[in-house]
């Protein structure tokens, strides 16, 4: 049984719909914009941080707190090898009583390890703890000092150039305000009274703070040791490049200097759309919810357009039957029409395809055709065999003619699809007092049939 | 694509009056233990374990061809213990797979080949890419695809991959 998502997972779709800015891309991966009535891709939006979650723990925070832990889980902890997460393990251990010297205790011990690499904390010497939570502490950062001292720095430079720029705009609007007014022939005095209430001074700019301290240079190199030119390096305790980049701030050499790491947190972002700034897909707050708070996805909006299988490869210059099914996504059915595009059109395009030239009918989406047995043969609708070989509720599937205009790489064709659209956000809008707008949109796309058969 | 339609031969499938479709030639232990919840596909030689744990799987689930589900271990110090093994709905399982997972959510896809290790989560809408192995406990966030043996986040499912499971 083969199935389409491979071909989703690798990006490599077979029908692309142009999107408003011209790129082609599938239509699971766009956005529909109901204000603007366009089709939005990934480049035409623009994509805002949402909120924080560690992918092991789920455990949601906001940007700020985020940042304050810089973007790290403050309980998961991951392997400094292979970047899985580590697990907690208990083992048993007998000691000595202290207060009965002839009597045992049992107490749970805990450690860390991985379970894809086998690592654990007691290859680097770290000793158990008694409990399986909170006291894994991380190894202090000798440059912590330097490097707050540094970033206060440059804040306050930073606060310093933003406040002379604040300055300089007030006092260049406080000049132009003591201009005569030319009807009149007065000064303003409204604006200097307004002024007057602001505490402005015109000193001389804030200085940043003298004591910024400066790097200074070694004159001195500590020579290399004698081991590095009479020892034979062992590779298999030397770290590799991307296990210590992990841990910029310590970057161990020796596998023995690795520590856990804190695992990364992983963003969830919205979608807005450039033009008219409303969002189109804003998820959940909960990270463990797949549900979307908004989601004007493509795919719930436009018809969404399919090659069905079982069409003989394409021949140079020969007409083959190639059948494609159309679906109507939304509870409204419609009517589309189906027109070829040109090679001047859209670019790429090797091959000319006749789709059927009247307007066909779909049915709206229904959620209860599953379980409906009865079909009404009233409301049916009668199509010609040669042109919809098969209908079910919202979906047809469509008879075309493909002709390959090139014997050698892909039959690429291009089509451009016209439906009804009911736009329910104008209604709403109007809280239900008129009836939901509708629309004649288009949309073209490339669909791409594979090689040409010579 | 369109999925083609798949014919098979009646006779070599046991349909149950919720619309489960077991093969004949699959091997079901501890049926007892093991819950379809309706219209779901089981094809021929898959092995699901149903005598270690109770395995339950969601609505038009399909399990391809050689898939083994067993559910996952923990040892004691009296004994072992299995978890048991939760799938939820409309999730596609490619051939030759090996699932000990301990959850697998809803609309997910898992591809040919995969081995999910034990007790790994994986929740919803996620993908697994195939020939991947899943280390066990692992938690897979939702709308992940992961690839390669080293399970390395490559890139978001889009956001409507739960029409796309259906």
């Amino acid at each position: 049984m083969t199935s389409f998502l491979p071909g989703l997972l690798k990006n490599n779709s077979v029908v692309n719909y142009r999107c408003s800015c011209s790129k082609l891309s599938p239509v699971y991966r766009q956005y529909f914009c109901r204000y603007c009535l366009c089709l939005r891709c990934w480049y035409c939006v623009s994509h805002e941080p949402d909120s924080f979650f560690c992918g092991n723990c789920l455990e949601s925070m906001p940007s700020t707190e985020a940042k304050m832990k810089r973007n790290r889980c403050g309980n998961c902890l991951c392997c400094p090898v292979c970047i899985h997460t580590l697990s907690v393990r208990a083992t048993s251990q007998t000691i000595r009583d202290a207060t009965d010297p002839t009597k045992n205790i049992t107490k749970k011990q805990y450690y860390l390890a991985c379970a894809q690499c086998r690592w654990t904390s007691r290859d680097i010497g770290m000793a158990d703890k008694p409990q399986s939570s909170g006291l894994w502490q991380d190894p202090e950062n000798q440059h912590l000092a330097r490097i707050e001292e540094l970033s206060e720095y440059y804040q306050s430079v930073a606060t310093a150039e933003r406040l002379e720029k604040e300055r300089k705009k007030v006092s260049v609007r406080r000049r132009s305000l003591t201009m005569y007014d030319r009807q009149t022939g007065r000064r303003r005095s409204s604006f200097m009274s307004s002024l007057s209430s602001l505490n402005l001074s015109l000193s001389p700019s804030v200085q940043p703070p003298v004591n910024a301290p400066a790097a200074s240079s070694l004159a001195d190199i500590t020579p290399l040791p004698e081991e590095f030119y009479t020892v034979a390096m062992e590779i298999g305790d030397s770290t590799t490049l991307l296990q210590r980049h992990a841990a910029p701030e310590r970057q161990p050499t020796s596998i023995r200097d690795l520590q856990p790491l804190h695992r990364q947190l992983v963003l969830r972002r919205n979608s807005r759309c450039r033009k008219c700034e409303h969002n189109l897909c804003k998820p959940d707050y909960v990270p463990s919810s797949s549900k979307f708070k908004i989601e004007l996805l493509a795919l719930h909006h436009v018809p969404e357009i399919k090659i069905v299988h079982g069409y003989n490869a394409i021949g140079y210059n020969t007409e083959e039957r190639v059948v494609l099914s159309v679906t109507n996504p939304s509870d409204q059915s419609t009517s589309i029409t189906l027109e070829p595009l040109s090679n001047r059109e859209l670019n790429d395009v090797t091959a000319t395809i006749i789709p059927p030239s009247l307007q066909l009918q779909i049915g709206a989406k229904d959620d209860m055709a599953e379980f409906d047995d009865v079909v009404d043969d009233e409301k049916a609708v009668k199509d010609d065999p040669d042109i919809v070989v098969f209908r079910k509720t919202n979906r047809i599937h469509v008879v075309t003619m493909v002709t390959a205009h090139k014997c050698t790489g892909d039959v690429i064709v291009a089509l451009r699809i016209s439906y009804n659209y009911t736009n329910t956000a104008t209604a709403l809008q109007n809280k239900g007092e008129s009836p939901p707008a509708v629309s004649q949109l288009e949309q073209s796309l490339i669909i791409n049939l594979g090689q040409v058969q010579v | 694509m369109e999925l083609s339609d798949v014919p098979y031969t009646r006779a070599d499938f046991i349909e149950t009056a919720s619309g489960n479709k077991v093969s004949r030639h699959s091997v079901l232990c501890g049926s007892q233990n093991i819950t379809l919840n309706g219209k779901t596909i089981i094809q021929r030689d898959c092995v699901i374990r149903g005598d270690l744990a109770n395995i339950g799987i969601g609505r038009h689930c399909v399990i391809d061809r050689g898939t083994v589900l067993r559910p996952s271990f923990k040892k004691f110090s009296k004994g072992v213990s299995f978890y048991p093994l939760h799938i939820g709905d409309h999730v596609f399982i490619e051939s030759d797979c090996v699932i000990s997972a301990g959850d697998i959510g809803s609309y997910c896809y898992i591809g040919r080949g995969a081995v999910i290790g034990r007790r790994c989560v994986i929740r919803e809408c996620s993908s697994i890419a195939e020939g991947c192995i899943v280390p066990p406990e692992t938690v897979i966030p939702p709308h992940t695809y992961f690839d390669g043996s080293t399970m390395v986040s490559v890139g978001d499912m889009p956001e409507c991959t739960k029409d796309l499971m259906i």
